[in-house]
């Protein structure tokens, strides 16, 4: 009876010592070497990050340079050269405080003066950050010591610390621009072989084709996992989506159709995660344009759109229907509470019934001054949804009356119609909003250029352009709730869909940007690395760490047996000699 | 001497075309709406940061005045900067032209051989059942859409039965070059190439066939048919030799059109090749990209057609010097 | 004063003299009946039973099924439907941009071809010029740029193919202006007009015609190419875009490409067999049978 209690546990612990594998965790300790592959949709113009609006170099220049602060992928602001700063309580002293072990690829330290050289040549050359740096009414830059830079401004601008970790202001290399007196000048190899501070240094790059960057074993937060880092370029996105599908590429960074992503999802191998991102498609209408500047027939059209048709038409469900006056991916500033008309057929034609506008025969209504309700939708053609949203809105509006024509520019075009010469009746247009509530400014304040439907209401730009040098955090956050409630009574512009944006992946990578809030900005790779790489310990200790438990449980089987055999033997030898 | 003096006519005549061509094009593009200034200048743009980017670029010069300096740099052999891709215009130009020609000289030289076979074999009998059972193929097979066929060459062996890559040059993880580079981009050319030279094929079949009919009702023919030579022996002495010359012309002048007509192809198969190229110019305002590939889609059309006619003259006695 | 010579009289007659000849060529024969289904098509599709082909109300997506004899798009649109429409937007753009290039093409070709002489080179000159651009590039670059209304690309397509025409044209008229009847004309002091519009043009017509069909079929395929790029009008059906929507789709909805690339092909190759039948016909060299047949 014994032996069989014994064997009976010692079989069970034999089953679960083969079956700890699956019980431990599998160590996601990570892994050394291994190429990614990022297919992007296009070139960068050159390699200088600060010069010109340049959306294809981003992703690599965020993983070339530095700036002084950066935004994870939350549009936090985490540390990335200056590993403190300091604030002074009036708002107008920002002190940066650079790690001391930084150098750029050649080997020349990073220094306070490579801060002061770039800020100031962004604002001498007029680079992409100028207008916000411009905004930002600095003083002046003094450099304290080589490892400490103090920017000092006129006065408060609170979104500053954002500006300063979003766009346009990388770090850039004084040694190596100072024997040209034009930053963009073609003959400055660094515009082709650029020399950065950051986490993978160049290697080469072969136009239409490919960039590849190796890793930096001198990067001054810690070697990268992978040896390389390739941006393969194709630009049409079908192509690309492709690629990817035939094992081409690890990381697709071109935003496939919505209808394909479904079937990405459901690929082995590969992984889809979505989030909202602070941007929206929003319509604007023409407001120096009769009949558009009254403001029933634009709630009337509101109260028309059913914004989650549309997503569910034009972007196959991918999005979310855009619900106030701001977006709501930045949710202290998103106010909840200013709502935009709910869909209600019903009401909008009633609203167009008594404000005078009359049903014609044809089913199209008539303005009071006899004009025909027939509206132009001008979009630019750089994806199929913008499109398709048109087409979802004509047959949106045919039901109060309203018809619709589609006409599709292309982006240059367009830009020139609707937002230099102002010859539109409604535009569809989308835009980054983050990633500080800032931005609104430049977006539908009086003045701004893109303000295409010159929404003049002074209360909303004054609430705006308190918000901007009010350093007090709630106070900031009444204000901006304010100009929502103003935005969605007013509705010069009506916003249709809080975008959303995909991550896609081969599950063989680990520690993307999109997996690391607090750690790196929202396209560096410094803490990626592969599944299939080598072990940074050496094997044998990786595989006594996998199975630790096994290993435990069998030394206890062992020991446990051999007592139990000592014990019996004992026993036994015991029993015979008495 | 009456040579010589068509030949230089007819250079004239050459430079003279490019010349005008590249004034109306200039003259279109830089009268079209859109600002690259404000397109380059992207979506946080300011006013002031406008008219510095313009300023940046020259184009708040006068257009007559920007006419005339760039007609100058192209005689000095400059073809400008681009806006776009910050390089010189002529290295762009030039990366991308061995792309579009590795698809259009080989699929056009495959038609050609192709279609003149074909014609051979069964326009020997013409207007016979095989003969204008072919032609008709033919003239559906002109008609497809040059971008369907290939999508839909990309959906069945790409796609359905995975034999071959549906898009790019190469393979991205090659690190091969040498031998293993001209293999991987010969295995990516397959369907590009087998969908233009498809379109091709009725092209040069046409013209052969109908060389070959026309020349069988010749006269000589017909006595060398009653002094007794065979009808195969007729034709490959004779026939055969006074019909390569049509082909071969309308192969020379296609070659003129060469850098321009893979464009929709290499859209759908994604090849970094001219047509590509120009279309994102288009898009992005980008002038200075824009004049040069039009110039020198346009200098080779002429200089194609240029050498045709001097060709034609050389080789064809009937043709005599305007 | 209308003319009493046998040979313009002979009008109807020459038609069915034609018509005669044609009926030999299967090729052609089959086209023009596949053609005559086009027409048909196009004229009548209103009366047909069919969805509204601009309707977004069905499910996306779905594939050939009783209901949705072609499937239905992207947008949930019919597409059976709209291939069927669309072939009013192909035909109007083949037949709008054909006889722009036709009337551009006479105009030109008959001037230089009967005034001869200094007009002439610099007619050919221009033609020559017109010839060197890259019509696709060309046509590309100016609706990318100005616009993309039906009317509008029908207008540029016209303007850039006539340079054929025109020399079709200037070919026939050189030849024909030799011709007794033309001087017998001149003689009784008939104007250039006159020569020009009632005797000259007329008897062009046929090799004309013939280039036009074939002008009709290149241009639907222009068309075609133009909206795959993304560059068609957006308000109405184009089989061209909607083999551009159905690009992005051709790993799993296949039918959204597949279906308007096969009208294309039926549309075109109907007038290129047409087209072909009858510049045989009208060429002599290539109608006589070979000795060897």
């Amino acid at each position: 009876m014994r032996t069989s209690i014994v064997g009976a546990v010692i079989a069970l612990l034999l089953t679960i010592s083969l079956t700890s594998p699956l019980v431990v965790s599998q160590g996601l300790t990570p892994k050394l070497g291994g190429t990614l592959v990022v297919i992007q949709v296009g070139d960068p113009k050159s390699f200088n990050p600060d010069a010109q609006v340049d959306d294809m170099g981003f992703p690599i220049f965020q993983n070339l340079f530095n700036k002084l602060v950066t935004l994870d992928i939350d549009y936090n602001i985490i540390p990335d050269l200056a590993y403190k700063w300091d604030v002074s309580s009036d708002g107008l002293t920002y002190t940066f405080y650079l790690y001391k072990n930084a150098t750029w690829h050649d080997g020349v330290p990073v220094t306070a003066w490579d801060v002061k050289w770039t800020f100031e040549t962004i604002n001498k050359s007029k680079g992409i950050a100028y207008s916000w740096i411009k905004a930002s009414n600095i003083k002046s830059i003094d450099v304290i010591d080589n490892y400490t830079v103090k920017f000092i401004l006129k006065q408060p601008f609170a979104a500053f610390l954002s500006f300063l970790g979003w766009y346009g202001t990388f770090v850039m290399p004084k040694h190596m621009y100072s024997n040209y007196s034009d930053w963009l000048d073609p003959k400055n190899p660094v515009l082709q072989k650029p020399v950065g501070s950051g986490p993978f240094k160049f290697v080469e790059w072969v136009k239409g084709d490919h960039v590849t960057l190796e890793a930096n074993p001198n990067y001054f937060k810690g070697q990268p996992y992978l040896d390389k880092l390739v941006f393969k370029i194709i630009p049409d996105a079908n192509t690309a989506l492709s690629s990817f599908l035939a094992g081409e590429g690890d990381v697709l960074a071109v935003r496939p159709p919505f209808s394909e992503i479904p079937k990405l999802n459901s690929t082995s191998g590969v992984i889809v995660r979505s989030r909202a991102v602070p941007s929206q498609w929003y319509i604007g209408f023409n407001l120096l344009r009769y009949p558009f500047n009254d403001r029933t027939l634009r709630l009337a059209i509101a109260y028309a759109i059913n914004r989650s048709y549309v997503i569910e038409k034009a972007m196959s469900g991918y999005g979310f229907p855009a619900r106030g006056g701001y977006t709501s991916a930045i949710k202290w500033a998103f106010n909840s509470n200013a709502t935009l008309p709910n869909y209600n057929v019903t009401l909008a034609n009633k609203l167009l019934d008594d404000a005078g506008y009359k049903l014609g025969p044809d089913g199209i209504r008539q303005t009071p001054n006899g004009t025909k309700l027939s509206i132009k939708y001008t979009y630019f053609t750089t994806g199929p949804e913008t499109e398709a949203i048109g087409v979802v809105l004509k047959e949106q509006l045919k039901k109060i009356g309203i018809e619709v024509t589609l006409e599709g520019l292309e982006i240059g075009a367009w830009e020139q119609k609707v937002v230099k010469n102002r010859d539109f009746d409604i535009a569809l247009c989308d835009g980054f909003q983050g990633p500080d509530p800032d931005n609104m400014r430049s977006r539908f304040a009086l003045g701004a250029y893109l303000n295409f439907a010159n929404y003049s209401n002074v209360e909303y730009y004054d609430l705006l352009q308190n918000a901007s040098v009010t350093t007090d955090f709630s106070a900031r956050q009444k204000l901006y709730w304010k100009a929502q409630e103003i935005f969605v009574h007013d509705l010069a512009y009506i916003p249709l869909v809080d975008l959303v944006a995909f991550y896609i992946w081969k599950t063989e990578f680990h520690g993307l940007p999109w997996e690391s809030a607090g750690k790196v900005n929202y396209n560096s790779y410094a803490l990626t690395w592969w599944e299939k790489g080598k072990s940074i310990e050496p094997e044998y200790i990786v595989f006594l760490k996998n199975n630790a438990l096994a290993i435990v449980i069998v030394l206890v089987i062992i020991i446990g047996v051999v007592v139990a055999y000592k014990v019996t033997k004992k026993k036994w030898s015991g029993k015979t000699t008495s | 001497m009456e040579w010589k003096d068509y030949l230089l006519r007819r250079s004239a005549q050459l430079l003279l075309t490019v010349f005008f061509a590249l004034i109306i094009n200039f003259l279109i593009i830089n009268l079209a709406p859109g600002d690259p200034a404000a397109l380059m200048a992207g979506e946080l743009a300011t006013k002031e940061y406008i008219e510095a980017v313009r300023e940046r670029w020259g184009l708040n010069k006068p257009i007559p005045e920007r006419l005339v300096s760039y007609l100058l740099n192209v005689l000095q052999g400059n073809l400008g900067y681009s806006y776009t891709y910050l390089q010189s215009v002529s290295n762009l130009i030039a990366e991308r032209i061995p792309v579009t020609l590795l698809l259009t000289l080989t699929s056009s030289i495959i038609a050609f051989f192709v279609g003149l076979l074909l014609a051979v074999k069964t326009s020997q009998k013409a207007f016979s059942k095989v003969d204008l059972f072919v032609s008709n193929v033919m003239l559906t097979i002109y008609s497809i859409p040059s971008f369907w066929l290939g999508l839909m060459l990309i959906g069945i062996f790409g796609v359905a039965l995975r034999i071959f890559p549906t898009s790019g040059m190469v393979n991205v993880r090659s690190t091969g070059s040498g031998v293993f580079l001209i293999l991987d981009i010969a295995y990516h050319s397959i369907l590009p190439i087998v969908t233009l030279a498809t379109i091709q094929v009725p092209i040069y079949y046409k013209i052969a066939r109908n060389t070959i009919v026309e020349q069988s009702s010749e006269d000589y023919v017909s006595t060398f048919l009653m002094a007794g030579m065979s009808t195969s022996s007729i034709f490959k002495k004779y026939v055969l030799r006074n019909s390569l010359l049509p082909p071969v012309t309308v192969f020379a002048l296609h070659l003129g059109y060469v850098l321009s007509g893979a464009a929709l192809v290499e859209v759908v198969f994604g090849w970094p090749g001219m047509g590509r190229l120009l279309l994102s110019a288009v898009y992005s305002r980008d002038y200075p990209l824009i004049m040069g590939i039009y110039l020198v889609t346009s200098i080779t059309v002429s200089l194609a057609n240029f050498f045709v006619d001097i060709l034609y003259t050389l080789l064809d006695p009937r043709v005599r010097y305007k | 004063m209308k003319s009493k010579l046998k040979s313009d009289n002979n009008f109807f007659y020459k038609y069915l003299l034609l018509w005669n000849r044609f009926k030999n060529y299967k090729g052609g024969l089959i086209g023009f009946y596949l053609f005559l289904v086009v027409i048909f098509i196009a004229l009548f599709v209103p009366f047909l039973p069919l969805c509204d082909p601009y309707s977004i109300k069905f499910q996306s997506f779905l594939p050939p099924s009783f209901s949705h004899p072609f499937g239905t798009d992207e947008m949930g649109r019919d597409i059976f439907s709209r291939v069927l429409w669309g072939s009013r937007t192909s035909l109007s753009v083949g037949f709008g941009a054909a006889l722009v290039s036709s009337i551009v093409g006479v105009l030109f070709g008959s001037l230089a071809g009967y005034v001869g002489g200094k007009l002439d080179e610099l007619l050919s000159r221009i033609i020559d010029i017109f010839l060197m651009i890259p019509a696709f590039f060309l046509i590309l670059l100016i609706v990318a740029i100005y616009g993309s209304s039906i009317y509008y690309v029908m207008l540029v397509i016209g303007l850039t193919t006539w340079p054929s025409t025109a020399r079709i044209v200037r070919a026939q008229i050189l030849s024909l202006k030799e011709r007794e009847f033309i001087y017998a004309q001149k003689v009784i002091g008939s104007s250039t007009f006159r020569i020009l519009f009632v005797h000259l043009i007329p008897n062009s017509i046929q090799p004309i015609f013939a280039n036009s069909i074939l002008q009709v079929a290149s241009a639907i395929l222009l068309e075609a190419g133009l909206s795959f790029l993304g560059l068609g009008d957006p308000n109405v059906v184009s089989w061209g875009k909607m083999i551009y929507s159905g690009t992005s789709y051709i790993f799993t909805s296949w039918w959204i490409a597949f279906f308007p690339g096969i009208a294309i092909v039926v549309t075109v190759a109907s007038l290129n067999l047409i087209g072909d039948a009858l510049v045989t016909i009208l060429s002599p060299k290539t109608e006589e049978r070979g000795a060897y047949a």
